[in-house]
């Protein structure tokens, strides 16, 4: 970028050191930008200052725990039931954010450790190991403190994501993501990310952001180490990959957190200070809520592609509503706007006291990388690969009659349908089974009406979930008008992907 | 104000159990939330804070069970401020201050319990 170059690195420090700087927050930023335009506000501030705090699942921190005595070769080790990955030599642990309690599952987690540590809580440790010569113990429990650990570094693969999506449901039931719950048929959305306060998003063409630049992490100062995991530069889903010592950090601003159903994860708060070295960069601070844009997507399609709705900015995100259809639904924002802007009040508030200086990366954050999927060896496999003919009835058969079925075609399930070959119920063997035994005879009374059903198209996966959620061992395969065209069972479908899901 | 959850059961869900109620004890009760099926009817009642015991025995008179409705507990100290709770609400109890701290308006609160499990930090409380 040839752009004319206003002020350096080492020019704000100087006047950071004299108390000089002119910092503001990158909300102010753009108030200024719209009032006096870019040419002023370019020349007026030095720096802006950007701040994010969300769930940010691929977050941890590596500790090291010292040798014990005699010495152990961890091979296993869990604190406080949260089993730690063990990724280097004998005592160094990383503990993952999204790892949860074996023994309180969703609701405890990796995270919440990390909280734990740096609010100065005490642990329990526990490790195993085969034992060596030179590391005979096999076996360790013994409590910690952040005080006993050597080191204790936030160390996050992926964070601060330069825009996200907004999610919704299209299902006709709740469904529980790592982005919130979300009410069925469209009934209210979720996003994430701080609009205009977001770190990437003030800096796109990561002009001041990489390897090297310091920033603040969870209340007090880290760096980025690189781009982060999943990195998309061309589409603006840039991330970061980010370091800081969690014995300085406070749980204001890292928080453990736990989405119902989905599992646990870490608040992170991230804020990146961007030098006003050119215009630039005035402008692109400048960025207002109205443009920076994200698409509405319907995370009711349990595929890797979901379908996009339409385009929403950050203002009518924050506005607290939006339109989905002809429908005006409330949006909840995941990450706290609150924090965004107290982190960027204090990333400015410790660049104007002197304790806070900036540094040019050693190294950019690259701008050409991709984000491939993932590489499959086998292909997607659908429902209709495994949809066997069903065995159907109509509502005013007798129980006798539908008994008799089961035992010829040997099946366990029987679709009831409507004349137009519609579905309006299922039965069961077991249902059977009971009306006889209590001496019932209509059909009609032991129909279970709502019935889970999949689709031809629907992956295999999916339904398999469907089954086991429910504790059912068969679905009704319909079309769009509900006309049954056939029926998949756990049976086959444990075949095809292993028995995990497998239910009788 | 107390909040009492009304349970009624097949026989008593056709019967103006709630309108004898107010007659005859000459109170006004506020309908929070009432959901009626054929064989059973649940009724979320606001008594004013003085009638209450009248009230309630009112009701367990006409065979009626009767619990007094936790309210939602907020622990200012755990919220983050998130706002993942704030899309839950069916109505409209939660809401963004001026600086984006949640707010909630617990006198409007019908006890639903929506925004429970939605709470990451699991400030709420029923
Ligand atoms: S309990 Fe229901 S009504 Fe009360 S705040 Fe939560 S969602 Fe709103
Ligand atoms: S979801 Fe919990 S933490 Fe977030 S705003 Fe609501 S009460 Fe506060």
């Amino acid at each position: 970028m040839a752009e004319k170059k206003l002020r350096t690195v080492e020019e704000i420090n100087e006047k950071i050191k004299k108390g000089d700087a002119i910092v503001i927050t990158a909300d102010e930023m753009t108030k200024l930008v719209e009032e006096k335009g870019v040419k002023i506000a370019a020349k007026e501030v030095d720096v802006v200052t950007t701040g994010t705090f969300g769930a940010m699942c691929s977050s941890g921190a590596i500790i090291n725990l010292g040798h014990s005595d005699p010495p152990i070769k961890i091979q296993k080790a869990w604190i406080n039931d949260v089993e730690i990955c063990h990724p280097g030599a004998a005592a160094d642990l990383y503990i993952g954010a999204s790892i949860m309690s074996e023994t309180r599952p969703f609701e405890y987690g990796g995270g919440h450790i990390i909280e734990d540590l740096i609010d100065g809580k005490q642990v329990e440790l526990r490790a195993t190991a085969y034992g060596t010569d030179c590391y005979p113990r096999t076996r360790i429990d013994t409590t910690i403190t952040k005080d006993d650990l050597n080191q204790f570094q936030l160390l996050n693969f992926r964070n601060g994501y330069q825009r996200y999506n907004c999610a919704t449901n299209g299902r006709d039931e709740i469904i529980y993501t790592y982005m919130g719950k979300l009410l069925p048929n469209f009934g209210n959305a979720s996003f994430s990310g701080a609009g205009c306060l977001n770190p990437l998003t003030n800096d796109p063409d990561y002009e001041t952001i990489g390897i090297g630049t310091r920033i603040f992490l969870g209340g007090t100062q880290g760096f980025v180490i690189g781009e982060g995991t999943q990195h998309e530069p061309k589409s603006q889903f840039g991330t970061i990959m980010v370091r800081g010592d969690c014995k300085k950090m406070t749980s204001e601003f890292i928080k453990g957190a736990s989405f119902t159903k989905y599992g646990t994860t870490l608040y992170v708060g991230i804020g990146i200070p961007i030098p006003i070295l050119n215009e630039g960069l005035a402008k692109k601070t400048g960025i207002s809520d109205e443009e920076v844009l994200t698409n509405i997507i319907d995370y009711g399609v349990p595929r890797r592609d979901r379908p996009i709705l339409r385009q929403v900015s950050y203002q009518e995100l924050k506005s607290g509503k939006i339109e989905i259809g002809d429908r005006e639904v409330k949006a909840s924002p995941l990450s706290s706007l609150k924090k965004a802007k107290d982190i960027a009040e204090t990333l400015k508030m410790w660049i104007e006291d002197s304790s806070f200086y900036l540094t040019s990366p050693v190294e950019r954050l690259p701008t050409d990388t991709e984000f491939k999927p993932m590489k499959q060896t086998k292909g997607v496999s659908f429902v209709d690969t495994l949809t066997r003919q069903a065995v159907t009835c109509k509502e005013n058969d007798s129980i006798k009659d539908v008994a008799e079925q089961i035992i010829s075609r040997s099946v366990n399930h029987i679709i009831v349908t409507d004349s137009q070959g519609k579905i309006s119920g299922i039965v069961t063997s077991w249902d059977i089974t009971r009306a006889v035994a209590s001496g019932r005879e209509k059909l009609v009374d032991i129909i279970t009406r709502k019935v889970i059903t999949t689709t031809p198209d629907e992956p295999v996966e999916a339904a398999a979930r469907k089954l086991s959620l429910h504790n059912i061992s068969a679905l009704p395969v319909i079309d769009s008008t509900e006309k049954v065209l056939g029926i998949v069972t756990s049976e086959d479908i444990s075949k095809l992907i292993g028995g995990r899901n497998a239910h009788d | 104000m107390t909040r009492v959850l009304l349970k009624f059961n097949e026989n008593q869900v056709d019967q103006a159990i709630t309108s004898q109620v107010i007659i005859e004890q000459g109170i006004p009760l506020n309908i929070l939330r009432a959901h009626i099926e054929p064989t059973r009817g649940e009724i979320l009642l606001e008594i004013p804070q003085d009638h209450v015991e009248q009230v309630v025995e009112a009701f367990q008179k006409r065979k009626v069970i009767v619990t007094v409705q936790k309210q939602l507990e907020i622990d200012e100290k755990k919220c983050i401020s998130c706002g993942a709770c704030y899309s839950l609400c069916p109505i409209n109890v939660i809401s963004f201050k001026q600086d984006h701290t949640v707010n909630f308006d617990e006198e409007k609160c019908i006890s639903c319990g929506q925004c429970v499990d939605a709470c990451p930090v699991r400030a709420l409380r029923i």
